[in-house]
């Protein structure tokens, strides 16, 4: 395509979309109304993506060290555990550090640990967090292989409850998007359409003073373009404003150990992604619209 | 230039609007094609555009046979052909000089080509103080002198006026007439289909009568008399 046939395109789909304000406006709304709902599953799912990778990076594995261990063989358990592969962090929780922190969790109620400071009943211990989840069974096999090793605590079934169910929400949400991108394409086509069919006149025109087909269609795909760029900047304010509404709203319900993505996160995968979505729509939208006239 | 050999056109309900019909049109004559209405004159435009294919057949333009036409040569064809409609088919949102450009930026003329050709065929309809106006704001017989001005912008070999007075009255139908004589003259084969008997009678061209699907008569002369048969 040449430079000019592309200045005229761009110039006749422009000012086409402003000629046929109300069905513009329109087809603007119809594309903002599937990308709001694009945009909600956008956030959602990275939202879900967020809270899973902070479940799984915050995940611990704790392992109590036999009493009368000596300090060079704990030492000794920490470099065997760094060796491990799936083994993300290592940190050494001594028996005082574990009594001052059950010190500050009975804060109010000091009483109940009276005497016990002189005979602590607590264990030295490890905390690991791991790379991969998946792997856990494996991990955990070579860690009570340590000698030295008294007991592991590990919530390990409710992990792989969690493992799954995320795995099946990303999966659920991303058929759901494919579905919902689909229905967006049907209903634009329809509403592009209607413009279409108001200036197929036109269209036929355009036929009988030989015109070609690309050359009809590319005022009709820039057009279509266009409105989906417009549907696309409308859906972002929409859907950040939501979300940020939301965020102020109910973050105080959320759990304090599960952060969820702070507003300026979220822009840029959203323009990106409603922008991207809106243009494919559109031109679809418009191409497909159009081919029904061009068989003149 | 524009052979009909044995063609007949039968549509999807069973109506038979062409039935062998037969005639040559060569470079530079001018032609009407008449008949009442139904009589089959409008297929005969129809296929000239190729906006219908013959059921039985051949229709040679130009030397090119369009059974053979591919739908994506369809466009390269037909700016070979002016066209003037009843209905003048000009584009409502453009003006005068932007719906005559429209026909030249199809063939991707440039800006200076389309500026230096618009002025010369506005002057040959008569129009040049109406550039800038939109269809809407003319006169039935200065939308139908756009319509030819759009037609003839690219110097095209055959002009092709289905019913082009249809909508006029008999005084700007004469002077459209006169127009499509002019442009003939100047060396286009014009196919004009009409009704119009006044006009038919006037002129004194070739008149090839169709009656239910076939040619009746195919000679020179005015509508209603006697004409010289080929």
């Amino acid at each position: 395509m040449s430079v000019r046939a592309f200045k005229f395109f761009v110039v006749e789909g422009t000012k086409s979309f402003f000629k046929n304000g109300l069905m513009s406006v329109a087809s603007v709304v119809t594309v903002s109304m599937c990308l709001i709902l694009c945009g909600l599953y956008v956030i959602f799912s990275m939202n879900l993506n967020y809270a899973a990778k902070q479940v799984e990076t915050n995940y611990e594995i704790q392992l109590f060290i036999e009493e009368g261990t000596s300090d060079t063989r704990i030492a000794d358990i920490g470099k065997e555990l760094n060796g491990i592969d799936n083994v993300n962090t290592v940190v050494f929780v001594s028996k005082d550090q574990a009594f001052n922190q059950w010190k500050e969790g009975f804060k109010d109620n000091l009483a109940i640990l009276e005497g016990l400071e002189d005979d602590n009943p607590l264990r030295d211990s490890f905390k690991i967090t791991l790379h991969d989840l998946k792997q856990t069974e494996s991990t955990m096999s070579q860690v009570n292989n340590i000698q030295g090793v008294a007991y592991v605590k590990n919530n390990k079934d409710s992990i792989d409850k969690l493992v799954d169910l995320t795995g099946k929400i990303k999966n659920a949400s991303f058929y759901f998007m494919v579905f919902f991108a689909l229905i967006s394409v049907f209903i634009i086509s329809n509403t592009i359409r209607i413009t279409v069919f108001a200036r197929r006149r036109e269209v036929n025109i355009m036929k009988f003073v030989g015109a070609t087909d690309w050359f009809i269609r590319w005022p009709f795909v820039i057009e279509g373009i266009l409105v989906g760029l417009i549907g696309a900047v409308i859906s972002v304010l929409i859907v950040s404003q939501s979300y940020g509404y939301f965020l102020g709203t109910t973050g105080v319900l959320i759990n304090s150990t599960i952060q969820l993505y702070e507003v300026a996160a979220v822009i840029s995968p959203l323009v990106i992604s409603l922008a991207g979505m809106g243009i494919i729509i559109g031109a679809l939208g418009s191409a497909m619209s159009l081919r029904r006239h061009l068989y003149v | 230039m524009i052979f009909f050999n044995n063609v007949t056109k039968r549509y999807d309900n069973g109506t038979v609007a062409l039935d062998d019909v037969s005639f040559f049109i060569d470079k530079g004559e001018f032609v009407f094609i008449v008949g009442s209405s139904g009589a089959g004159k409008s297929t005969i435009t129809k296929l000239i555009l190729c906006e219908e294919q013959p059921t039985g057949g051949t229709v040679l333009i130009n030397g090119i046979n369009l059974k053979d036409l591919k739908h994506r040569e369809m466009p390269f064809y037909r700016r070979q052909i002016g066209i003037v409609f009843q209905d003048f088919r000009l584009l409502p949102n453009k003006s005068v000089y932007d719906n005559i450009a429209f026909a030249m930026q199809v063939r991707n003329a440039t800006t200076k080509e389309i500026r230096r050709a618009i002025p010369n065929v506005l002057s040959m309809v008569g129009l040049s103080h109406k550039a800038k106006v939109r269809p809407g704001q003319l006169s039935g017989g200065e939308q139908q002198r756009v319509a030819l001005a759009r037609a003839m912008v690219n110097n095209p070999p055959v002009l092709i006026a289905d019913e082009p007075t249809g909508n006029l009255d008999p005084a700007t139908a004469f002077d459209i007439m006169q127009l499509l004589e002019d442009i003939n003259k100047r060396g286009t084969t014009v196919l004009t289909v009409t009704h119009a008997r006044d006009i038919v009678d006037k002129m004194k061209k070739r008149v090839i009568e169709i009656d239910n699907g076939t040619i009746i008569r195919d000679g020179v002369g005015g509508y209603a008399n006697e004409c010289k048969s080929f």
